[in-house]
């Protein structure tokens, strides 16, 4: 037995009343002599039973009644199922709690996650106050997205041999919202509230938030199945947030969500865990250019910090951490924070963000060797810790290999690119190149043409269709191709010769052409007197960006006399798949970047020989072949990092790897050891292995959830056919937009919510009207009882003639 | 002029501690109301003139007088002794009880005495018996004034106690008064009742006509008790703690069929019969004494 206000459960001593003031009525009766006492001993022996029962009946009456008033006083809560049958209808408390990144938000010590579980352990207690039977369902957002598959991506490379990844070419019945089956992703589901909440919400109360980005109207979509199979309940629909601008500005999907599930027996209460905004820096991005990694090379990293605050951000130091996967006897270190040899680079200091602006510095790092290497930037403790820290994987490889396909069989036109990519003497660059004739194009099969990260042809009129299809097949897998014209074609006979390219591929991996427009045909680049415009005006773009600083232009001394001229008709017609990113002096395309497939192309609309174009002999030239190839190739690099949430896999030769893996992933606690999942790669190829843990395996165990859910790195660990531990790093980042603390008002909330009629709570007021419902309820039935009971007193008073009689 | 009934009120009556003046003043005030002299003129003994006041019967005036002197006068004789009245008083224990102005036995006194000087003022003869569970005073018949003062003394001195036994008093009284007499009891007849009946049989059977004043108190025939009471015999060692309102409704069922086989039995001896309250007027015993002995008178 429980009480709102526990002391004045003393008052149940006053029960006691009623009967010491009969036991005194009974001592302090008056004394009258009689003379008639025949007549009143014959109405007692007549009535003596009858009296002595309604007496007992009428004390026991006042004795309830005043244990009815001091429990109705004392907020008297009960298990009895009596009692709650009563005045019970059965309400349900549906609870959507956000477990996304920005709920990690801490003021004094506690996070806006650990509000909203109090809040929730409020409501279960406030319910537990109640007549009525209440039930508890608590969905965390990241659960629920997980299992609807949002969270879903594209593999982070594709080395297997096209064949699809059985589990991937399952239908992916839990990626679609309506077959969500809320017992697979409610933590509570339809839980009765035992009177001591404490052990329903211990598995809760361990939980803490992600390192997602999660959408709260997934887990509506479960509520409101389950809601169609439940008439005869009152709902409760609690969204535990802390109502960002970014979420909540424009709740597009959530309200309809909302609108759909609305009826009168459904209350909306949207729970604010949040009191105020805070101060908060968010590392945005850390990733290399794109430029050749190769072992040795030096490598630019650029790091962007984000000021989420109201005030500027002065003096920012961020910690730039490298870490050495190269190093020989690399093995797994769960108590290490890397397996691999960290060194702390010189502080990155940042010393002034404005407030909603972002700054990027860079920093270069070298690594000897190659290997799945690291570099971790990490910021001041501030009020949401998440989005401090961001992490890339940088795969270097020994060399990058490039081809160039030279159509002199004399290779003239490739000695600008192979004195331009590696120079010799102690200038490394870290290319390999190879030199073939276009013939290798169609003789060679596309898994050779895979180990070239980029193809350079220069003066290649025409090719033979398979040679084509080799190239288009490279290109749509993430290769980088660079086409240069010469000589080799006349002038007029352009158009026939290229027109093979600019068109779609039989059999290829997407309909894009190699060449998305026709060639007209050469054309001079006339040149007026007095005229000082440069022949080439580049665009911004990562193979100038080196170029592109100073006011002048770098391209002052390049001369271009010749061009090939684009056909009018299907530039006009093609536009939107290509873009320009260097024009000559007459506005006419000079360099061209497009997309297919994975990869890229940048069609240079000119030669390097001198008949055409001096800008070999630039110095500017060498920095954009340079550029150019980093970029071309960094297409087929893996990407450094993805959001927390994608799916992990590696893809590896089953003639050098063993199928079992060990994957290392972050520790919510940097003291700890990091836990470690086991996962066997399975078969999706000839020789070709896959280990995958992606959102359909969340739901297999809580270490399997966390990993998904978690930021940081993630080292995958196999061995070699000769039993060598060989590392693949795996980087997953908090969402830079959880950084975003800005808060939507409750006013906002009312434009953006219109329609939808909804209560707006804090969470320290979570409850409290159910408390106070729960309570007017309890204490009407009690009121009730009470009023029936004492109409029973007056008649059982009146029915033992307590009353005076009428004169 | 005052109005003669408030002297006849039990309250009025209280403040007169004399039996005397307390008889005097009930029976005049009495008869001064009743605007008529009912207990002159059945003699031929002449006794004096006194001037007419209205309200005389004109029966009484002396014409001649009228006719000599021009006034008018009323004539007065003296009468014989033409009734013996025996006054039973009841007063055993019970008759005590009283919360009003009079307890029943100083009721029942005070009526005892209005009736002795009534009777003894129409030159009847009078006796007084005061009893309880045995005839506790016995004054004989006398038709002397100063007969009154022994009535009034005995009256006075005694008081009730003892418990009540009407079947053996009203024995001992039938032997006692040989002569057929006119009995006036005052009594509760709380005791057996059935003897008690059953010895008012016997009186009446020995030729006296009987008048019977039961007198109760208000207590007793309304039962107004409301808070927890014991209640304590005042003739037996009964005692009974309760909720009077419990047992109220019973208590005064009992009660009436008690009164009820009271006035049966009376009737069906030919008793008059009165119940009287303690709280009324004394008038009405005094009203039922006449009627009762122009009863008796006719008969002889």
């Amino acid at each position: 037995m429980q009480f709102g206000f526990a002391p004045l459960a003393w008052g149940f001593l006053l029960v006691l009343l009623p009967l010491l003031i009969h036991l005194i009525n009974l001592v302090r009766h008056r004394r009258t002599p009689w003379a008639a006492m025949e007549f009143l001993l014959e109405s007692y022996r007549k009535n003596r039973r009858w009296i002595w029962l309604k007496q007992a009946m009428l004390l026991a009456s006042r004795m309830l009644a005043m244990a009815l008033l001091v429990a109705m006083l004392a907020q008297w809560v009960t298990d009895s199922k009596l009692f709650a049958w009563m005045g019970r209808t059965t309400v349900h408390h549906y609870i959507v709690l956000d477990d996304s990144a920005s709920m990690a938000d801490t003021a004094n010590g506690k996070s806006a996650y650990q509000n909203a579980l109090t809040a929730i352990a409020t409501i279960a207690a406030s319910a537990k106050q109640d007549s009525q039977n209440h039930l508890i369902s608590v969905f965390r957002s990241s659960r629920a997205n997980l299992a609807s598959g949002r969270m879903t991506d594209t593999p982070d490379s594709g080395v297997t041999d096209g064949k699809q990844d059985s589990r991937q070419a399952e239908p992916t019945t839990s990626s679609t919202n309506d077959s969500l089956r809320a017992d697979s992703i409610a933590d509570l589901l339809a839980q009765t509230i035992p009177s001591d909440a404490t052990g329903l919400l211990s598995k809760l109360n361990a939980t803490s938030p992600t390192s997602l980005e999660t959408d709260l109207a997934i887990p509506l979509d479960a509520i409101a199945t389950l809601l169609k199979s439940s008439d005869n309940e009152r709902a409760i629909i609690y969204l535990m947030s802390d109502f960002r601008t970014k979420d909540w500005a424009s709740p597009v999907s959530l309200k309809q969500r909302l609108q759909t599930i609305k009826n009168e027996r459904v209350e909306f209460q949207l729970v604010d865990c949040v009191e105020n905004r805070h101060e908060n820096l968010t590392v945005v991005a850390v990733e290399p250019r794109q430029e050749v990694l190769a072992a040795g090379v030096p490598t630019m990293i650029n790091v962007t910090i984000r000021n989420n605050g109201t005030t500027p951000a002065r003096n920012v130091s961020a910690r730039i951490t490298a870490v050495d996967y190269g190093q020989a006897g690399s093995e797994p270190k769960p108590t290490n924070r890397f397996s691999g040899l960290s060194t702390e680079l010189p502080p990155m200091v940042f010393e002034r963000i404005e407030a909603g602006e972002a700054a990027t510095r860079n920093v270069q790092v070298v690594f000897p060797k190659s290997g799945s290497h690291v570099v971790q930037v990490e910021l001041p403790p501030d009020s949401l810790a998440n989005d401090n820290v961001a992490t890339c994987v940088l795969d270097i490889a020994d060399g990058v290999r490039v081809l160039l396909v030279d159509g002199d069989s004399g290779g003239k036109h490739s000695f600008f690119f192979e004195s331009a990519l590696n120079p010799g003497g102690n200038a490394k660059t870290g290319l390999i190149i190879a030199r073939e004739g276009p013939e290798f194009l169609r003789d060679t099969d596309a898994e050779s043409l895979d180990s070239y990260a980029c193809i350079i042809l220069q003066s290649v009129p025409s090719l033979d269709p398979r040679a084509l299809a080799n190239l288009h097949r490279f290109v749509s897998r993430g290769g980088g191709l660079s086409l240069w014209f010469g000589d080799q074609v006349t002038a007029t006979d352009y158009m026939r010769s290229y027109a093979a390219w600019a068109k779609p591929i039989p059999g290829g991996l997407n309909e894009t052409p190699l060449l998305p427009f026709l060639l007209r045909g050469v054309a001079e680049l006339t040149k007026a007197p007095g005229d000082t415009t440069p022949d080439i005006i580049a665009e911004n773009h990562p193979i100038f960006a080196p170029l592109l600083g100073s006011g002048n232009s770098p391209f002052q001394f390049v001369r271009v006399q010749r061009f090939v001229e684009i056909d009018p008709s299907s530039a006009a017609s093609s536009s939107k798949l290509w873009k320009s990113v260097a024009t000559l002096r007459n506005r006419q395309p000079l360099l061209v970047d497009y997309p297919i497939g994975a990869g890229r192309v940048l069609v240079a609309l000119t030669s390097l020989d001198r008949r055409w174009s001096n800008w070999p002999q630039d110095p500017t030239f060498v920095v954009a072949a340079l550029k150019m190839v980093g970029y071309l190739s960094s297409f087929k690099t893996p990407e450094s990092s993805k959001l927390t949430g994608a799916a992990l896999r590696w893809d590896f030769s089953s003639q050098e790897l063993l199928p079992e893996t060990q994957l290392l992933f972050p520790s919510p606690s940097s003291r700890a050891v990091r836990p470690s999942l086991q996962i066997n790669a399975s078969a999706v190829g000839t020789n070709a292995l896959r280990a995958t843990l992606d959102n359909r395996d969340a739901g297999s165990s809580n270490e399997v959830a966390r990993a998904l859910t978690t930021s940081g790195l993630f080292e995958w660990w196999g061995t070699s056919i000769q039993g060598d531990p060989v590392v693949k790093n795996v980087a997953r980042n908090t969402p830079p937009s959880e950084g975003e603390l800005e808060r939507v008002t409750p006013a906002d909330l009312n434009r953006s919510l219109s329609g939808v009629k909804f209560t707006y709570r804090t969470a320290m007021s979570a409850g409290s009207s159910l408390a106070t419902a729960g309570l007017s309820n309890r204490n009407m039935l009690l009121m009730a009882l009470l009023v029936l009971l004492l109409l029973a007193e007056q008649w059982l008073a009146w029915s033992a003639s307590y009353h005076l009689p009428k004169r | 002029m005052p109005d003669s009934k408030n002297y006849l009120h039990p309250e009025a009556i209280r403040r007169i501690s004399s039996m005397e003046l307390r008889a005097r003043n009930i029976v005049e005030g009495f008869l001064s109301g009743m605007h008529r002299s009912p207990y002159f003129g059945q003699s031929v003994e002449f006794v004096q003139h006194r001037q007419y006041v209205p309200g005389d019967d004109l029966r009484h005036i002396d014409w001649k007088v009228w006719g000599r002197q021009d006034r008018l006068v009323i004539k007065q004789f003296e009468e014989d002794t033409n009734l013996r009245c025996t006054l039973l008083v009841d007063a055993s224990a019970s008759m005590s009880y009283g919360r009003g102005a009079l307890n029943k036995f100083d009721y029942a006194a005070t009526i005892a005495a209005c009736l002795a000087y009534l009777s003894l003022r129409q030159q009847d003869s009078v006796g007084l018996t005061l009893f309880d569970n045995e005839v506790r005073t016995k004054l004989p018949w006398r038709s002397s004034r100063s007969h009154l003062n022994t009535i009034y003394r005995s009256l006075q001195q005694s008081k009730p106690a003892d418990k009540t036994d009407l079947a053996k008093v009203f024995l001992e009284i039938n032997d006692s008064y040989p002569k057929r007499s006119l009995m006036v009891i005052a009594s509760d007849f709380l005791g057996s009742e059935k003897e008690s009946l059953q010895g008012l049989a016997a009186l009446r059977s020995a030729g006296h006509d009987i008048l019977v004043f039961h007198i109760l108190d208000d207590d007793e025939l309304d039962f107004p008790f409301n808070d927890p009471t014991r209640f304590e015999g005042m003739e037996s060692i009964d005692q009974l703690n309760c909720n009077p309102r419990a047992l109220r409704e019973g208590y005064l069922e009992s009660l009436q069929r008690f009164l009820d086989r009271v006035r049966h039995a009376c009737a069906s001896s030919r008793i008059d019969y009165q119940l009287i309250r303690t709280s009324r007027n004394i008038d009405a015993a005094l009203t039922a004494y006449l009627s009762a002995r122009m009863a008796h008178m006719r008969k002889r």
